[in-house]
């Protein structure tokens, strides 16, 4: 159970595509900083994936987005709510 | 659970000084302890105790050395990756024969290893990249 972080938008970089290369089901991935763009409900991942997922909200906020925008399966949590994924999965591997 | 962060990320380049900021005192919020605060590649450029800047913005040097003087955790500074950018403490600048030191106080110039002691003392280590 590993919990990927993503801080690079998916309209710049190939940093989440590569983690759900590596991502196994039961793993979680979080959307933060530029990554945020990838939960938007217009930047859907190619990739089949079965992991959980989650976006920051400070990081939405800063760039102006509107929770409505996100796609369903994603969870908006705060920095509060990142620690405590921290709690749950074993271990943290950012992708940057 | 104690947990330890890795910052490569310089200041006002990229965001990751300030996400970490932000969850480091998550962390501490919730009732876990830091143990130590990497500051690797560009992230040095944090412990430079020359940034100035304008009063009305964050001086997150100085919060950060605030934050792990009051929370009782280490800022360590990989010394390769501080050196070669020009982040010196007196030691180093004796050692290069520079005019003058630049480590802000609180931080401390150490080896990688501390990096990979991070990873293995603490329960979770937390990387925020470029």
């Amino acid at each position: 159970m590993i919990l990927h972080t993503v801080n690079k938008s998916v309209f710049s970089s190939q940093a989440l595509h590569e983690c759900l290369l590596a991502a196994a089901r039961n793993d979680a991935v979080l959307l933060l900083e530029d990554g945020v763009y990838g939960s938007l409900k217009t930047a859907h991942p190619a990739e089949p994936h079965e992991v959980s997922w989650f976006v920051l909200k400070e990081d939405l906020q800063a760039r102006g987005i509107d929770e409505s925008q996100c796609r369903d399966e994603v969870t908006v949590i705060d920095y509060a709510g990142f620690v405590e994924l921290t709690e749950q999965y074993l271990s943290v591997c950012s992708w940057f | 659970m104690k947990y330890s962060i890795a910052i490569y990320g310089g200041p006002y380049s990229h965001q990751a000084t300030h996400s970490a900021w932000h969850f480091t005192r998550a962390v501490l919020k919730r009732g876990h302890t830091i143990e130590r605060v990497f500051f690797y590649h560009d992230g040095v450029y944090n412990a430079s105790a020359l940034t100035a800047p304008p009063q009305d913005e964050q001086n997150l040097p100085l919060k950060w050395q605030q934050l792990a003087e009051d929370n009782d955790f280490e800022l360590t500074v990989c010394i390769a990756a501080a050196v070669r950018r020009g982040i010196l403490d007196e030691n180093e600048a004796q050692r290069y024969s520079k005019p003058a030191a630049n480590l802000e106080q609180g931080y401390q110039l150490s080896g990688l290893g501390q990096l990979v002691d991070a990873g293995l003392t603490s329960d979770r280590l937390i990387s925020f990249g470029p």
